[in-house]
């Protein structure tokens, strides 16, 4: 790092006088698509069956979509690296025993943090394994989503964990503040944050440039080995959050949950319009491929459909999504 | 009504996109037997003359025939089938596939009833088509295993197999060295004798004196004319291409020179470069001369630690440093623009603004009004054509991407530059302005190492001209004692200094 000192590399300084330039207000299809659909969509269920759009119901909706969603913003942060993370469920699951245990011997406090602690070091774990021995992230991922899920099940010896007896939890993963479903409020603030992260900061832009073209990004002088360690990190971070509502939720430590949840989350992804090549979208977008999914599953629920042909009619939504985003190409 | 030797004649050609007329009612003629080059800035309508011609797109209105067939149906496939065979600009090769498989790919000879491929025929004729081309690499070899100008050759051999009657290049020389186009002329005499035709898009204004006969000038869309080869002459060229006059291609202002900035002491990577040592001084511009692969990019590599030297010594600003990767470099005051300018240089999703910013972004949060004025200043100074900041790079044309990249390295106040092969595929209105840039950057006190394979470019601008070959520095040449004959001797290893 030596010599660094020697010229002095620091922000510029220039006036602020001249206004922004005007950014158009185009609406297109390939970006209003799912926020139309997912709003015609209300309206049909609305008036086929009108317990549809009932607040409790909605409130309902945004509890079952709200830990899929904590994974599906750290998920679309790795797909904008061109990477993917397969191992977000096993690693929940992982999260899920280890914090219902701990809660039980240690209390709540060292539960969670535990929890969300394992969470982040598999994503480092990860992390290590791509950004810095450069292995694919398909590979990595996949071989994390094995063995996390081999590690839950040997730490549990494959029975859940009951009797958590943390109120804590509960009101986390049960009740409600002011109407909103808390596990709701925790995917919102992570929203937030995810959305800041990518709009705001020199890493999101990073993350961008990673995905658009790796080459470019190093020698542009992008820490680019750190920066992909970080955002592995980050969607275990995140898994451990999602982890840790479900055993509130659920009120027990399960090994065998979030199967699925790498599929949801990616789904979550692709639906809202994110490049799977990486460079290329956004977590507002995930957010609605995320609603778009949840409503569709409780719509299709509450009309009595059964949970069989609904994955037949997500398959079809994912397709036609991912069609109508490479009009934008 | 077409005369014999017309193999391709466009009427009134126009064609429009939204909110551009790429073509603006041009007649372009193609004679049996005749090289026509193509010239004019990027934008100039050349690449979309020649795809329509291709079959990419259809003209928005007027008349093309091609050989003498009046065109209504514009495909790709149909005009191949009338014996046009086009070579783009970039590499449309599948690197993971053999030479072989690459050139047969599409058309695959299948001679056996059964459908299986004709292996040995197929490399038999590879052998031959490579022969032609002049180029010495095994048909068995992965293409990713070829340097890029072995590439290109690859690629022209690819069109060539088809058997064409009009020959449609797009810079092909773009990506090889001297000797390696000197080949493809012959070849494309061989075909002019033949009775084919070429249309040739090039910058390099050499070229055209040296093997077309008749430039057709574009400009804005418009046709400026069709003229003799050997009745021009570059200023005549330049003039019609830009529209206005430009006294001299690369002018060059003459620095005096501070203390030294880049010091390479006995720098060496294995396989690839051996005992490199080099200075550069404020003020000072190196021309570094030298083949592909003669170790140039490298070196340049190995400069900012994207490529680990394994001995060697670095010296920035008179202290000794060690530049661990890219991003050390960046903030030691370094930039390199690299050669690859789509894949390394720019990020093509990202927009103007963005991409000049990147590197010299410190602060964890953006200050979105900050890096829109920054970015907006080097659009306006280096009068950098873009319809907004927000434009993705992908949208830019060839020369204003450079200049984006330029943009990208003053952003973060760096004081030696390394540029790679700058001029590369950007047109003439372009490569004056990065000129004027370099020389302003040399003005105003930095240091830099042009890499460049035209030897032009290096003999006007370079204070001094170093030449590597095969990993090491042969030669070290003052600006008054290079001539093109001891430089050219040099590179080629001949006489080496």
């Amino acid at each position: 790092m030596a010599g660094g000192e020697s010229i002095s590399v620091t922000d510029h300084e220039v006036e602020l006088a001249e206004p922004h330039v005007r950014k158009g207000l185009r609406l297109r299809w390939e970006t209003i698509g799912v926020p139309v659909a997912i709003l015609t969509l209300a309206v049909i269920f609305g008036v086929l069956n009108p317990t549809f759009t009932q607040l409790s119901n909605l409130a309902n909706i945004s509890r079952q979509i709200a830990s899929t969603g904590l994974v599906a913003w750290g998920q679309t942060m790795v797909i904008l690296t061109a990477g993917i993370d397969l191992s977000v469920g096993s690693v929940a699951a992982l999260v899920s025993v280890v914090s219902a245990s701990v809660v039980k011997s240690q209390g709540t406090a060292s539960g969670i943090l535990a929890g969300i602690g394992v969470g982040t070091l598999a994503g480092l774990v990860n992390g290590f394994f791509i950004g810095k021995i450069r292995l694919p992230p398909f590979v990595v991922t996949l071989a994390m989503m094995s063995a996390a899920r081999g590690a839950a099940m040997t730490y549990t010896g494959g029975v859940p964990v009951f009797g958590i007896e943390s109120q804590f939890l509960e009101y986390v993963g049960q009740q409600s503040m002011a109407g909103i479903p808390v596990s709701t409020v925790v995917a919102i603030i992570g929203f937030l944050t995810v959305f800041l992260v990518l709009t705001r900061t020199r890493f999101g832009l990073a993350l961008y440039a990673i995905g658009g073209s790796e080459p470019a990004a190093l020698l542009a002088g992008i820490p680019v080995t750190r920066y992909l360690v970080t955002v592995y990190a980050l969607s275990g971070f995140l898994v451990g959050i999602s982890g840790v509502l479900l055993t509130g939720r659920m009120n027990s430590g399960q090994p065998l949950i979030g199967s699925g949840l790498e599929l949801q989350s990616i789904a979550a992804v692709c639906i809202g319009g994110t490049s799977l090549f990486g460079g290329r979208g956004s977590v507002v977008s995930t957010a609605f491929g995320l609603i778009l999914v949840g409503m569709l599953t409780n719509g299709l629920d509450i009309l009595g459909i059964s949970s069989f042909i609904q994955q037949i009619i997500i398959g079809v939504v994912i397709l036609v999504s991912v069609l109508v985003s490479l009009g934008r190409r | 009504m077409i005369g014999a030797g017309l193999l391709v004649s466009m009427r009134d050609v126009t064609k429009q996109f939204p909110g551009v007329v790429a073509l603006d009612h041009v007649n372009f003629e193609l004679v049996s037997g005749e090289i026509h080059a193509l010239l004019g800035e990027n934008g100039a309508g050349k690449s979309t003359l020649i795809k329509i011609i291709s079959g990419v797109y259809p003209p928005t209105s007027g008349e093309v025939y091609i050989r003498g067939t009046l065109t209504h149906s514009f495909t790709p496939s149909s005009a191949r089938g009338l014996g046009v065979g086009t070579v783009y600009q970039g590499l449309s090769l599948v690197p993971s596939l053999t030479v072989t498989q690459n050139l047969f790919l599409g058309h695959e000879q299948a001679s056996h009833p059964m459908g299986w491929l004709d292996r040995p025929r197929m490399r038999v004729r590879a052998r031959e088509a490579l022969h032609d081309i002049g180029l010495d690499v095994d048909p068995d070899l992965n293409v990713e295993r070829l340097s890029i100008s072995q590439q290109q050759l690859v690629e022209i051999a690819k069109v060539l197999l088809l058997g064409v009657e009009i020959l449609i290049m797009d810079e092909p020389t773009d990506k090889l060295t001297a000797r390696e186009a000197g080949r493809l002329f012959a070849l494309l005499r061989t075909m002019r004798q033949a009775g084919k035709g070429v249309i040739y898009i090039t910058h390099k204004l050499e070229e055209i004196t040296q093997i077309a006969d008749r430039v057709t000038v574009l400009r804005d869309g418009h046709k400026v004319a069709t003229v003799p080869a050997g009745q021009t002459s570059f200023p005549h060229l330049i003039q019609m291409m830009v529209g206005r006059d430009i006294r001299e291609v690369f002018p060059k202002k003459i620095v005096p020179l501070g203390g030294e900035l880049l010091g390479v002491k006995h720098l060496s990577v294995p396989g690839i470069l051996e005992d490199v040592s080099l200075s550069v001084r404020a003020g000072e511009i190196v021309g570094m001369a030298g083949l592909v692969g003669s170790g140039r990019t490298e070196l340049a590599k190995a400069i900012v630690g994207a490529l680990p030297m394994s001995q060697g010594e670095l010296q920035l600003f008179g202290r000794p440093v060690r530049i661990s990767s890219p991003n050390v470099a960046v903030r030691s005051g370094l930039a390199l623009l690299p050669e690859d300018r789509h894949k390394e240089g720019l990020f093509l999703l990202l927009s103007v603004r963005e991409n000049i910013m990147l590197p010299s972004l410190r602060r964890m949060w953006l200050n979105f009004r900050q890096m829109e004025n920054v970015a907006k200043q080097f659009v306006e100074r280096l009068r950098i054509r873009t319809p907004s900041l927000q434009t993705p790079a992908l949208q830019l044309s060839g020369g204003n991407q450079q200049k984006v990249v330029l943009s990208k390295w003053l952003t973060t106040r760096a004081r030696v530059f390394i540029f790679d092969e700058p001029m590369q595929g950007i047109d003439v209105g372009s490569k004056v302005e990065i000129c004027r840039l370099i020389g302003e950057l040399a003005e105003a006190g930095a240091g830099i190492i042009l890499i460049s394979s035209e030897l032009r470019e290096i003999l006007a601008l370079a204070d001094r001209v170093v030449v590597m070959r095969k990993g090491r520095i042969v030669a070290n040449l003052a600006r008054d004692q290079a001539t093109q004959e001891i430089v050219l001797g040099a590179i080629f290893g001949e006489s080496a200094a």
